[in-house]
């Protein structure tokens, strides 16, 4: 099972881990919002902080702080919820589309030119793939959540995969 | 007449506005707050005793009509926006409304930069050296007399240049001729002039300040200094009050130059001179601020003086309401640090993180001090500055001021946008800003590829929580217990995570 996380800035794909750890852990939300979380074998207790809405999460712990966004998770073997999640992160606006439907592109080829905040964002593929289908115009305005295109990367994925078990 | 209540208007927003707000209702002022289109959710407007709407912040005529028809005795400009605009205080002034600042002409006199040096030559305030001269008609006694009035290591630039041509680093008189002949001849070269510039090459700069305040009749004194060599691109990030590792020499002589310009131009109200010291501890006039500055609560936390009560009582006494007398000072007590929490993302080129905000959770106890412009359920777009809010702290000993700020910045939790504060939190914990030894370059060196990443611990417990249905906003359960289910666990990619990095 694979699943995406993106934090700093930087797209993580992880494989399936246990959910062990809730099972020793209980959590206490107190008033104000912090997490207590207390271990009932070792008596451990840590204090943090944790609010998700949708796929974006904020979170502080051990005096650390972080925020983020969960992508959504890749089914085993593959599958249609591609890794490459092209959705747009801000409000902006598409200035150029430089790719058309059907189109194999490798790694890292600029796929579209975003404009937001004043600055122009290039959208590139994290793999080879091919382009299945281009959901944005030029021009258009964009909201956050919208999906600019959809990409097809299987046979890269899992390939990058199968190097990653060996 | 003798009786209308004084009423003042802050031409600015977010946490500055709040701030001085809250100045104005401790010395009995009424007041009104403006806001731009887009910005009506923000804190500062709901402070105000008046408020009214204007075209922009920028817009200088549309305030100075709306203070004139709220009958408007004093207007605080903040920083930033007209803060330092002299076409704005004059305007102010000629409707008959003080203007919490200098005058006009002072700010024309010193806000621009080689004005403001030349200034600061006439009276003996130290620049930075340099020297011009023609290569093709200089001896090279001449040369060497440019050289050693600006002093070592000098840097070498071409008159016409640019792209590094000419440029040269020069640390000895022994390698004066070789570099500079050089230097010329690529000057000739490239741009058909031979004119040089020497310019006092000053490594590991630290960013160091005084503030400053006047009467504006020629009296002035000066409130120590500040280090804010903690800048990324100039904006400053981390600033503390007093600077440490400076010696006394240096102290007397930045407070001694300080107070040269203070008195040469009459300054009226808040002030800052900016200089740039070097590892030697010689400074240099950089330029002034003529307005008070984002980091003024540090040197009002080692002196005890509001800065904002002083601008208040300067304008009460020039309307005829008491006498003004400036306060006195013997020396800084303690330490103080402040930090700017932004919205903004350190690990993607600082881009503005925007969204609404869904949870606060601000530090408080002994030392500590906030100044904020936000509010749970306020959006934070593009259109404005994106701080969010300003965390002082304050102890006996640097060394405990550093260690309240982690304390502090471990407490703060903003929720719904992300923010710079595991920046600030990983700078409070840097070994060399423990020490106090850092200069301008050090955020750029150290932090430039800043990206936090959870450890698998820190992961694998948020997972956990996540699986049992917690952290989802707007979900009022408490006492989550942990009924984790198998569907649950296998949508969660809390879990997922985790166990990669175990």
């Amino acid at each position: 099972m694979k699943y995406q996380a993106k934090l700093s800035g930087k797209k993580q794909e992880w494989t399936d881990a246990s959910p062990e750890m809730a099972k020793d852990w209980n959590f206490e939300k107190r008033p104000g919002g912090w997490v207590i979380a207390t271990n009932e074998k070792t008596q451990e207790r840590v204090r943090f902080y944790y609010a998700r809405a949708k796929q974006q999460f904020w979170a502080k712990i051990k005096g650390q702080d972080f925020y983020g966004e969960r992508l959504p998770v890749t089914r085993a073997g593959g599958g249609n919820d591609s890794a490459s999640d092209f959705t747009a992160q801000f409000p902006g606006k598409v200035r150029k589309i430089m790719v058309v439907d059907g189109q194999s592109v490798s790694e890292n080829t600029p796929l579209l030119m975003i404009e937001a905040m004043k600055m122009e964002f290039a959208i590139k593929a994290s793999n080879a793939g091919t382009v299945k289908k281009v959901l944005v115009t030029e021009g258009q305005q964009l909201t956050p959540g919208q999906k600019l295109l959809d990409f097809d990367d299987t046979a890269a994925r899992s390939e990058k995969a199968a190097d990653a078990k060996k | 007449m003798a009786q209308s209540p004084m009423k003042l208007m802050v031409a600015n927003r977010s946490e500055i506005a709040c701030r001085i707000f809250q100045a104005a209702f401790e010395m009995g002022l009424k007041t009104v707050a403006i806001y731009a289109p887009g910005d009506e959710g923000a804190r500062h407007v709901t402070m105000a005793d008046e408020i009214a709407e204007i075209p922009s912040y920028l817009d200088a005529k549309a305030i100075v009509e709306v203070a004139k028809k709220l009958k408007v005795t004093m207007i605080h400009p903040g920083y930033g926006f007209l803060s330092e605009r002299s076409h704005f205080a004059k305007m102010v002034e000629e409707a008959g409304i003080q203007f919490l600042g200098p005058r006009a002409e002072t700010m024309d006199a010193m806000g621009g930069k080689i004005a403001a040096k030349e200034i600061a030559e006439k009276i003996g305030v130290p620049t930075v050296p340099w020297a011009k001269l023609d290569f093709a008609k200089s001896s090279m006694a001449d040369i060497e007399k440019a050289a050693k009035s600006v002093g070592f290591p000098i840097l070498i630039k071409a008159h016409a240049g640019g792209g590094g041509k000419g440029m040269r680093r020069v640390d000895r008189i022994e390698d004066l001729k070789e570099q500079a002949e050089s230097a010329g001849r690529e000057a000739v070269n490239a741009f058909g002039d031979g004119t040089l510039f020497f310019e006092r090459l000053i490594e590991n700069p630290r960013h160091i300040e005084v503030q400053v305040f006047g009467d504006g009749a020629g009296h002035g004194i000066h409130l120590f200094e500040r280090e804010c060599s903690l800048q990324r691109r100039h904006q400053k990030v981390w600033e503390e009050a007093p600077a440490p590792h400076l010696s006394d020499v240096t102290r007397k002589g930045l407070y001694e130059s300080a107070l040269k310009l203070v008195e040469y131009t009459k300054y009226r109200s808040a002030g800052t001179i900016e200089y740039l010291v070097d590892s030697k501890g010689e400074f240099f006039f950089i330029e002034m601020n003529t307005r008070l500055q984002v980091e003024h609560p540090v040197t009002e936390a080692v002196t005890g003086v509001d800065l904002v009560h002083e601008q208040m009582k300067l304008s009460l006494a020039a309307l005829g309401k008491g006498s003004y007398e400036l306060p006195k000072l013997d020396r800084p007590h303690g330490h103080a640090i402040e930090v700017r929490v932004y919205a903004e993302d350190p690990s993607q080129g600082f881009i503005p993180c925007t969204g609404t905000v869904n949870h606060l959770i601000w530090p408080s106890g002994p030392g500590i001090r906030l100044d904020r412009g936000v509010e749970v359920g306020q959006v934070m777009g593009t259109s404005f500055d994106s701080m969010c809010a300003k965390v002082i702290t304050s102890a006996p000993s640097r060394e405990m001021a550093v260690k309240r700020m982690q304390f502090a910045l471990q407490e703060t939790v903003i929720s719904g946008i992300g923010t710079n504060i595991e920046y600030l939190a990983e700078i409070a914990r840097h070994p060399k800003v423990i020490d106090g030894k850092v200069s301008t370059h050090f955020l750029d060196q150290e932090f430039g590829d800043f990206a936090p990443m959870p450890d698998a611990f820190e992961f694998e417990l948020m997972s956990a929580y996540d699986s049992v249905g917690g952290g989802a906003v707007g979900n009022a359960a408490s006492n989550t217990s942990n009924s984790a289910t198998p569907s649950q666990v296998t949508t969660n990619l809390w879990s997922a995570v985790a166990g990669v990095l175990k």
